[in-house]
């Protein structure tokens, strides 16, 4: 080792010194990059969404005489009805990749050194949150990447695959589940940076929740109507709720087409108005300010862990 | 340039870790000595804003660093007793980013880079991925990084642990040019560590302080207290278990013991030159006595 004498504090003041929270952002994007566990996840999830896009390729048949009709994924109608699937697959990912966005630092033990550098904690929890929230919009996009490219698969090897409603498919997919995005990426990475020393829980907890929210509540009876209220499934997370009042007039639709073939349609026309059915986009209107503020509450939920992030620890 | 500690204390649920320490420090180097668990480690985390005191305060030119920690952790380096690091990254790549923590611009914090890495030594690994890192080429790259932003107040905790002896004087011959303009607490098993750089050493007992000195006065404090015997191995083993010794050296002529005593441990013996090791064996050992 040399002895020579090192750049004076003076020299650091008087330089610019980086934006902070660009600095932790963009030092964070560079160690995702460079390591293979990030690669390897999204070819992982990919292969994953491809799967399960694949199975659900036809989420509804409709049967009349001797003929079926199957409705496809990448339809408007196609999509509404597997939504929840895909809301879970989101809920199945984003909290192994957002609970130990600040939790790592302590697995690691690299807390330490980061602590006392000068980087101050808003800049230290906010960046890190950007760039899993960033991941995390990454893997919603590759989800809707599997079922526009399984769409065109299908297509292009089964003759009655129509073609991805692009439109449909964009517009469904930006409404619901980039905010389910938003909000799992957001309640996880802010619940695994206040309980630090349980993030392995909030992932789990994470998982179970989105069933209790979507799956468990909804069958509670309430008021002793036995039904669940119109509001909570409209404002529900999981998309459960918006699927079953969505699907309702698709339903209803189907049944009326199904009678008119009865007294006397043709299977041509049987077939043509259920395709002209399942391209018919659903009002999506009511799902815009749930999904909003959920999304939103996601987003708060990690100020307030900005807020009481603690660099001084007890233990 | 000081930092002041007053009647600082750290409690984990009924032990007290440290208790009623205050301490002045200007530019130099302390040497922080004491036994396992005698609170080294907790002061340490406490002045460089990790650890929360239970009771007292630090100040830092007159801040409390509780309510201003930023101001001392824009010129702290800080070396953990324990640390990881990222395994994506490459040495030189691991201390660009904590530049980069430590608020320094990029053209500056790349010449910084490269100049922590030819201090410690790392040139030849320093593009090398850390999991290939030795422990040694480890502690070197936790030096490397505590020197990033040229701290006013370096603290480094066992820095030489895991260095091999070479590199152990090399350290101690750098921290030894840093200590003008600067605070340097250093904390380490290794007394001759301290013996060679350390203008003042504070030991610490249980979490308390048992002496605040210089190393030559706690060395002058045990003059006529230090006894060297040769004697056979029946009588070095009697006399091991009567007596505070510090060396046990087996030589042609039997075995050559350091006492550490008030009295004459043995009519042989004969008072030696007393070394810093001698010493604080003797302040931790006369502690442990009065207890």
């Amino acid at each position: 080792m040399a002895t020579f004498p090192l750049v004076s504090s003076r020299q650091i003041a008087m330089a610019q010194r980086p934006h902070p929270l660009l600095a932790v952002m963009a030092w964070e994007l560079r160690r995702l990059r460079a390591s293979r566990a990030t690669w390897r996840l999204l070819i992982v999830a990919f292969g994953l969404f491809l799967f399960v896009v694949w199975l659900i390729k036809a989420p509804g048949t409709t049967g009349f005489n001797d003929v079926t009709f199957s409705v496809s994924v990448t339809s408007a109608e196609g999509l509404v009805a597997v939504l929840p699937i895909l809301s879970f697959l989101l809920a199945l990912t984003l909290p192994f990749v957002n609970a130990d966005g600040v939790t790592r630092d302590l697995k690691e033990r690299t807390h330490e050194l980061l602590m006392s550098t000068s980087v101050p904690s808003w800049a230290y929890i906010w960046g890190r949150y950007l760039v899993c929230l960033l991941v995390s919009l990454g893997l919603a996009v590759l989800l809707l990447v599997a079922l526009l490219l399984m769409g065109l698969i299908l297509h292009h090897t089964q003759a009655d695959y129509p073609l991805p409603q692009l439109e449909a498919v964009g517009l469904i997919w930006a409404v619901a589940l980039v905010p389910t995005a938003i909000l799992i990426s957001s309640a996880s990475f802010a619940l695994g940076t206040i309980l630090q020393r349980n993030s392995n829980l909030v992932k789990v907890g994470m998982i179970l929740g989105w069933f209790m929210l979507g799956l468990v509540l909804p069958g509670i009876p309430v008021g002793g109507s036995g039904h669940v209220p119109s509001w909570y499934l409209t404002w529900e997370p999981s998309n459960i709720g918006m699927t079953t009042l969505l699907q309702t007039p698709y339903n209803q639709d189907a049944t009326m087409i199904l009678t008119a073939a009865a007294s006397g349609g043709s299977d041509s026309f049987f077939l043509a108005a259920l395709a002209s059915l399942e391209q018919q986009m659903p009002n999506l209107g009511p799902y815009i300010l749930p999904h909003l503020v959920w999304a939103t509450l996601g987003v708060a939920l990690v100020g307030w862990a900005a807020l009481t992030f603690k660099r001084f620890s007890n233990s | 340039m000081e930092l002041m500690m007053e009647n600082l204390g750290k409690r984990y649920g009924q032990h007290w870790a440290l208790r009623q320490l205050s301490l002045r420090c200007e530019p130099g180097m302390l040497g922080l000595v004491g036994p396992n668990g005698a609170g080294k480690t907790t002061l340490m985390r406490m002045i460089a804003t990790l650890l929360e005191p239970t009771e007292g305060a630090i100040y830092w030119n007159g801040q409390n660093i509780r309510a201003h920690g930023e101001a001392l952790r824009q010129v702290l380096g800080y070396l953990p007793q324990e640390f990881g690091m990222y395994r994506e990254f490459s040495g030189r790549q691991f201390l660009r980013y904590l530049a980069a923590m430590k608020g320094l611009p990029k053209a500056l914090a790349h010449r910084r880079v490269d100049e922590v890495i030819e201090l410690t030594n790392l040139e030849q690994v320093a593009d090398r991925k850390l999991p290939t890192y030795s422990g040694g080429m480890k502690q070197r790259l936790g030096i490397a990084q505590a020197l990033l932003n040229d701290p006013e107040l370096l603290i480094v905790d066992e820095p030489t642990a895991g260095l091999d002896p070479a590199e152990r004087v090399r350290f101690r011959t750098l921290l030894a040019s840093l200590t003008s303009n600067r605070i340097i607490i250093l904390s380490t098993h290794i007394i001759g560590d301290v013996e060679a750089v350390a203008n003042r050493l504070v030991i610490l007992q249980e979490g308390r302080m048992l002496a605040d000195s210089t190393p030559q006065r706690l060395q002058a404090e045990a003059v006529g207290k230090v006894w060297g015997v040769t004697t056979d191995q029946a009588t070095a083993q009697r006399l091991q278990t009567t007596y505070q010794v510090s060396a046990f050296m087996n030589q042609v002529d039997g075995v050559f013991l350091r006492i550490i005593s008030p009295t004459r441990p043995h009519e042989a013996a004969q008072i030696i030159e007393p070394t810093l090791e001698d010493a604080y064996l003797l302040a931790v050992g006369r502690q442990a006595i009065a207890a």
